[in-house]
């Protein structure tokens, strides 16, 4: 049932890790959408600032609006971004590398070129540039990751095409008539699934911190929209006098980072056998 | 090797030209009327238009960015669309901050590289694992967040340092300007020096694996002195590359802390330019920048190329 390479990451504590903080956070993003402990965006100018409690377990911010509530209602926003993110990337990545790889000579390597100039962009100067051309909304923070990380995705897979496009089983179903996108799609994608998926999973960490770092800069989610960028740009203003406050959101972005992160490492050990054999090795 | 500079010289010029008209494209898409936002919502629409002609905005694309592209090449930027002041005048003082502020984190960053190595020589022990997981912590913690907690500990409870801005006539106090940049650059030098540290740790593993250091542990050596002796070389080197990639991340991370800690550097005047929608500085200001960017991976490739003699061999 379980592919082999999922039991694999299960079987290392960072992969468990991984999992479960991302189990966790897809859970926590279905769950606020119907319920939270109280309104999240419902301010009470007389409960300003409370420290944690029972009745507001992560305490109050500046106008009186439940932290905990707010934080997992924001949940929503990290999920959606790191899932469409990696999914921008992807696509971004997998069209670059494919055309780089396999394309005739003439589009391969002027685009090998445009796309070492683009990783030269960091993402959060290409969401600056399209903020300050299409404004400030999370569609702008998804297409910033999506093609930043997807011109790395296309770096690293492009090689890896190469690679398994030579082999002989894309030659053999070539040959016997299979179409070339066909042969794509079939033959090498899957082949070259376990490098894309660690890519994808770091992608999601980026897509997190960047959405974070522009909230921050005032570039991210509207304020419509509960964010975790948001709410730690906001609070970091009183942080001498408040700084409990700062940990919550804070704690939340580095934890879902470091699950990402984890998950993709754990991913890396297990799908590539250079590494498996470095734990005898190193011994 | 003159042909690998050569050649890495071409492709770098390249680089910037298609960097440039990335950015001078991207911008031109801008929807609503630059002559406008500048007139404000008062001018007659015959102000827009003279606006309009005193800028350039009339003329067709290409002839535009190769005007922006001569100029650059002149040294002239252009002028503010708001202010009208010199855009290289003020790029200059900004990058007095910006520059010492990437340098001094690149400093902080760089001790990842001894922690690294210790890590990996600490391999399956409490210190080596104590290490590794806190760099795998802090690399997850976003610059904000990081800033904040720097913030709290070494600048209000400690008192050690100035929490924010920056000394308004520069650096005429060398020391009191270096003062306000330790805290930012402790902020993105922790952050970048944990990535090296991951990058290092496991470069260092790698090398502890090879058939020559295992070979001289086998003749007699230590493990860790074969690996200093035989292995670190190779490790340095690939590390290299790694702290191209970082310099970057660095100039970014100035972006975020410069907002953070008040500081008037390039990245928090091109967050006031953007809101201002002062499209000719932000050009500058993102060339300025990804330039960098460029020019530092393309110093790093040759710097590579130079001392890795298993690079040159293959050539």
């Amino acid at each position: 049932m379980i592919p082999g390479w999922a039991r694999e990451v299960l079987r290392r504590p960072a992969g468990v890790f991984g999992a479960v903080v991302i189990a966790l956070l897809v859970a926590a993003a279905i769950v606020s959408v119907f319920w939270t402990p109280r309104d999240p965006f419902a301010a009470d100018p007389f409960q300003r600032w409370l420290g944690p409690s029972a009745a507001h377990p992560f305490g109050t911010d500046g106008v009186g609006r439940d932290i905990l509530s707010y934080v997992l209602a924001a949940t929503r926003t990290t999920v959606l971004v790191a899932a469409l993110s990696s999914v921008v990337a992807a696509l971004v990545g997998l069209v670059l590398a494919a055309i780089a790889a396999l394309g005739p000579r003439w589009v391969r390597e002027p685009l090998a070129v445009l796309i070492d100039v683009l990783i030269a962009f960091p993402v959060l100067l290409i969401a600056i540039m399209l903020s300050a051309v299409l404004g400030s909304s999370l569609g702008t923070v998804i297409a910033a990751v999506g093609i930043g990380f997807g011109v790395n995705i296309a770096r690293v897979s492009r090689g890896e095409i190469r690679r398994v496009a030579r082999a002989g089983y894309v030659l053999a179903a070539r040959a016997s008539g299979l179409g070339p996108v066909r042969t794509l799609l079939d033959h090498v994608l899957p082949n070259i699934a376990p490098v894309f998926i660690v890519q994808l999973s770091l992608s999601a960490g980026v897509a997190v911190l960047s959405e974070a770092g522009l909230s921050f800069l005032g570039y991210g989610a509207p304020p419509s929209r509960p964010s975790w960028g948001r709410l730690l740009s906001d609070l970091q203003d009183y942080v001498t006098v408040h700084p409990l406050t700062v940990v919550w959101p804070g704690l939340a972005i580095t934890l879902s980072v470091l699950a990402f992160n984890l998950f993709g490492d754990a991913l890396r050990e297990a799908t590539d056998p250079r590494l498996r054999s470095r734990r005898r090795i190193a011994r | 090797m003159l042909r690998f500079v050569a050649t890495r010289l071409v492709l770098l010029v390249v680089g910037l030209l298609v960097a440039a008209a990335l950015i001078f494209l991207t911008l031109r898409v801008l929807p609503g009327d630059v002559a406008q936002v500048i007139g404000g919502t008062r001018a007659s629409p015959e102000q827009v238009a003279r606006i309009r002609t005193e800028l350039g905005l009339d003329e067709p694309i290409p002839l535009q960015f190769l005007d922006w592209i001569g100029g650059v090449l002149r040294g002239d930027l252009g002028r503010s669309l708001v202010t009208g002041t010199p855009v290289a005048v003020e790029l200059g003082a900004k990058l007095a901050v910006t520059l010492p502020l990437a340098g001094l984190s690149l400093l902080i960053g760089l001790l990842g590289i001894p922690l690294g190595v210790l890590s990996a020589v600490l391999y399956r022990r409490a210190g080596g694992f104590l290490i590794a997981a806190a760099a795998q912590a802090i690399a997850a913690v976003p610059v904000v967040f990081a800033g904040v907690l720097l913030v709290l500990l070494l600048g209000a409870w400690l008192r050690l340092l100035p929490v924010q801005g920056f000394p308004l006539d520069g650096w005429q106090e060398p020391g009191r300007a270096l003062a306000s940049l330790v805290l930012p650059a402790l902020t993105i030098g922790i952050v970048e020096g944990a990535v090296v540290l991951r990058f290092t740790r496991s470069a260092t593993l790698e090398a502890l694996g090879q058939d020559h250091v295992r070979t001289a542990a086998a003749k007699g050596m230590t493990r860790t002195r074969a690996l200093l002796t035989h292995g670190l070389p190779g490790v340095l080197l690939s590390v290299i590359a790694v702290i191209g990639l970082e310099i970057a991340a660095l100039l970014v991370g100035a972006v975020v802390v410069e907002s953070l800690f008040q500081l008037p550097g390039v990245g928090r005047m091109l967050v006031t330019d953007v809101a201002n929608r002062d499209l000719v500085k932000v050009q500058s200001e993102l060339l300025v920048l990804t330039g960098l960017v460029l020019v530092v991976g393309a110093v790093v490739d040759v710097l590579h190329r130079l001392l890795d003699p298993r690079l040159r061999e293959r050539a």
